[in-house]
């Protein structure tokens, strides 16, 4: 386990609801590689409830280092990105890297990947992480004795 | 025909649209409805409504194609205390709702110490005494007809509504 902050889904959604629409932000979200999968549903599912949007959610093998920008443009005025990085492509961060501020101007971007990864981000990045809103430990809800999803 | 035969005619026909009702109304899968009823909550939370609520309820427990939402005790700032129990059967055109019970216990002080809003698991044998989606005063017997609406709404109607006016 990292030595992140704990959240859950819920948690983070809400801060991110607290938080408003006007400043946009970037969260690099840790989870255990086992977990990803529930833990990328139960943030879709809490952006729809709590913010009532529906969250853009892409895959490492969906986003084009050429076209970035498309990537992350909605019509959506204010987005939620949630961006799986379930392997390590150098190519992808050093390019997310170069063009974080057109990620990011508008909306929030969540960037879920394991710990591995996410060491690996932080020290190959450093743009990203110059302007990540925070860096934390998520797991499923049901995972820090919730009820089962 | 009498009028008592009129009577219990009409209170079948009222039972009967409140059951095609409960039945058009298909709702989101529970856990979806757990997050949502939750999130509720916390925006209750925000305006003050409650001193505190736990992030891990609802719980939601399911055996088979049947789900039970359950809030054992929630209390308001003003001291009043609220439980909730919502059934929920899964099938394949959604979710129905099949029996509910929100108990609502209303702090010192007020002229009224209790309502309950409650759906039966099915109809009665005499809809006009006890239809099967009903309000308690107090703790009077008599059932007073509910009409049916999503759990949400009703979470929402008690918490602006009845706990804040009720007996006061």
């Amino acid at each position: 386990m990292s030595d992140f902050a704990a959240t859950t889904p819920f948690q983070l959604v809400r801060r991110l609801a607290a938080a408003g629409r006007e400043s946009p932000s970037l969260y690099l979200l840790i989870a255990d590689t086992a977990e990803i999968e529930t833990v990328q549903a139960d943030v879709a599912a809490e952006v729809e409830v709590q913010i009532g949007d529906t969250p853009r959610c892409l895959a490492t093998a969906e986003i084009h280092t050429e076209n970035l920008e498309d990537a992350f443009r909605s019509a959506n005025p204010w987005p939620v990105v949630l961006v799986t990085l379930d392997r390590w492509i150098p190519k992808l961060i050093d390019s997310l890297d170069r063009n974080i501020v057109l990620a990011t101007s508008a909306g929030a971007v969540f960037l879920l990947t394991n710990e591995e990864i996410a060491n690996r981000i932080l020290a190959a990045a450093p743009n990203l992480r110059n302007r990540l809103t925070d860096v934390v430990s998520i797991a499923p809800d049901e995972a820090i004795g919730g009820a089962p999803d | 025909m009498s009028v008592e035969d009129e009577l219990n005619e009409l209170a079948r026909a009222r039972e009967a649209a409140a059951d095609a009702a409960l039945s058009d109304m298909l709702l989101e899968a529970p856990h979806l409805l757990r997050k949502r009823l939750r999130a509720y909550l916390f925006r209750q939370l925000d305006k003050g409504r409650f001193p505190r609520v736990d992030e891990k309820l609802p719980e939601l427990r399911t055996i088979d194609r049947s789900n039970e939402l359950i809030y054992p005790e929630i209390e308001f700032s003003s001291g009043a205390r609220l439980q909730f129990n919502i059934q929920l059967e899964q099938l394949q055109r959604g979710t129905l709702m099949t029996q509910f019970q929100f108990h609502l216990q209303l702090p010192d002080g007020r002229s009224l110490r209790r309502i309950r809003i409650e759906l039966n698991p099915e109809g009665s044998r005499d809809p006009f005494t006890v239809p099967r989606c009903h309000l308690h005063v107090d703790n009077s017997q008599a059932h007073v007809p509910f009409p049916i609406m999503s759990p949400l709404l009703i979470l929402h109607l008690i918490c602006e509504h009845i706990e804040a006016d009720f007996g006061t």
